[in-house]
C-alpha cells in the first residue's frame, strides 16, 4: 500500500471510528497514527481481495482502539452523559455547532446502547460499509452482522418512541 | 408466508438491500398487507437517514498532514535501526569470530587468557538464549498477542 493510498477521506473516516469508541480526540488521534504506521509498515497485511482500503483501515484503527481500552482499563461499555469527551469534541470550532433536536436525542440514545450494539449501527449508516465489510472491521461471522444490526436498531427505535 | 415476527428479523437487511432475492420478495409480500411492518420500516428508514447526518469530529487538513508526515519518518527511523542493528550484528560477531580464531592459534597467548574468552563467548550465547526464551515465555502468556495493531 502506497502512503498516497491512505486518502485524507480514509484518515477522517478512521478518526471518527475512534471518536466514536474512545471519545477522547487526543486518543482518536493516537490511534490512527498507529494504524497508519501499522498500514505502512507492514503494507502485506492489507488484502484488496477481502475488501476495500477503507474497511481494512477501519478495523485496524477499531483493533487499536480495543487495545488502547484494555492497556488503560477502560470499560468501552460504560454510560456515558453530556459532559464526558465525546460532547466536548462535538463543542470544537470545526464541528457543526447547531444540531437539531432530533439529532440530540438520537446522539444521547446513541450513547446509551451497548458498544457493540451503537458500533454496528454506525459503521452501517454513518460509515455506510455493507455487512461484508462490517463483518471483517468487527471480526464477526457476515450472518450475525443482520442480526445484530437488527436487534441494535429496534433498541434503539425503542427508544427514540419516547420521544413522540 | 412470513408473519410479524419473521419480518422484523429481515427489516434491517431489507432496508440496507443485504437479502438474497427470495427474502426481500418475502418480506415484500407481507409489507404489502401489513401496516405496523410498513410504519417500523419508515421508523427505521427515518432513523438511518439522521444517524447518517450526525456530526463527528474530523481532522485538520495540517494535522493529517502532520500525521503522515510523522508516520513516514518513524517508519524510515524503524528501517535505520534495523539495518544498523543488523549490521552491527553481522560485523560484530564476524570480528568476535576473527579474533578468537587468532587468539586459539597463537601459541604465545597463555591458557587463562583462552579461557576468559571462551568464557567471555559462552556468556554472551548465554545472554542471547535467555532472552530468547523470556521472549518466548512472554508471547505464550500474553493475552493480547492476536490484537492486531
Amino acid at each position: 500500500v502506497a502512503v498516497e493510498a491512505i486518502s485524507g477521506e480514509i484518515l477522517d473516516a478512521g478518526f471518527a471510528l475512534a471518536v466514536q469508541i474512545l471519545r477522547d480526540r487526543n486518543d482518536a488521534a493516537d490511534a490512527v497514527q498507529d494504524s497508519v504506521q501499522h498500514l505502512l509498515g507492514r503494507p502485506s497485511s492489507y488484502d484488496p481481495r477481502r475488501g476495500s482500503l477503507r474497511g481494512w483501515f477501519l478495523k485496524v484503527v477499531r483493533n487499536s482502539c480495543v487495545d488502547r481500552i484494555r492497556r488503560s482499563k477502560r470499560q468501552a461499555t460504560v454510560s456515558i452523559d453530556d459532559n464526558e469527551p465525546i460532547a466536548r469534541a462535538e463543542q470544537q470550532p470545526d464541528m457543526v455547532a447547531e444540531e437539531n433536536e432530533l439529532h440530540q436525542q438520537l446522539r444521547h440514545e446513541l450513547r446509551q446502547l451497548a458498544e457493540e450494539h451503537r458500533e454496528v449501527i454506525l459503521l452501517r449508516d454513518w460509515h455506510d460499509l455493507p455487512y461484508s465489510e462490517i463483518a471483517t472491521v468487527l471480526s464477526i461471522p457476515a450472518g450475525t452482522v443482520m442480526s445484530r444490526l437488527s436487534r441494535a436498531r429496534e433498541e434503539l427505535r425503542k427508544r427514540m418512541q419516547r420521544y413522540r | 408466508m412470513l408473519n410479524c415476527e419473521s419480518t422484523d428479523v429481515l427489516l434491517s437487511g431489507y432496508l440496507d438491500a443485504e437479502l438474497t432475492q427470495q427474502d426481500r420478495q418475502r418480506v415484500e409480500v407481507h409489507l404489502d398487507g401489513c401496516e405496523l411492518c410498513r410504519g417500523k420500516l419508515d421508523e427505521l428508514s427515518v432513523l438511518r437517514s439522521s444517524v447518517r447526518k450526525l456530526a463527528f469530529p474530523s481532522m485538520s487538513e495540517q494535522q493529517k498532514e502532520t500525521m503522515m508526515n510523522s508516520s513516514v519518518a518513524k517508519g524510515s527511523q524503524r528501517l535505520g535501526w534495523l539495518l544498523i542493528v543488523f549490521g552491527m550484528l553481522v560485523a560484530g560477531g564476524f570480528g568476535m569470530w576473527k579474533l578468537g580464531e587468532a587468539l586459539f592459534q597463537d601459541p604465545e597467548v597463555p591458557n587463562v587468557v583462552t579461557l576468559a574468552i571462551l568464557g567471555l563467548y559462552a556468556g554472551f550465547g548465554f545472554l542471547l538464549l535467555s532472552a530468547g526464551l523470556h521472549r518466548l515465555k512472554t508471547y505464550g502468556t500474553d493475552r493480547y498477542k492476536d490484537v492486531e495493531l
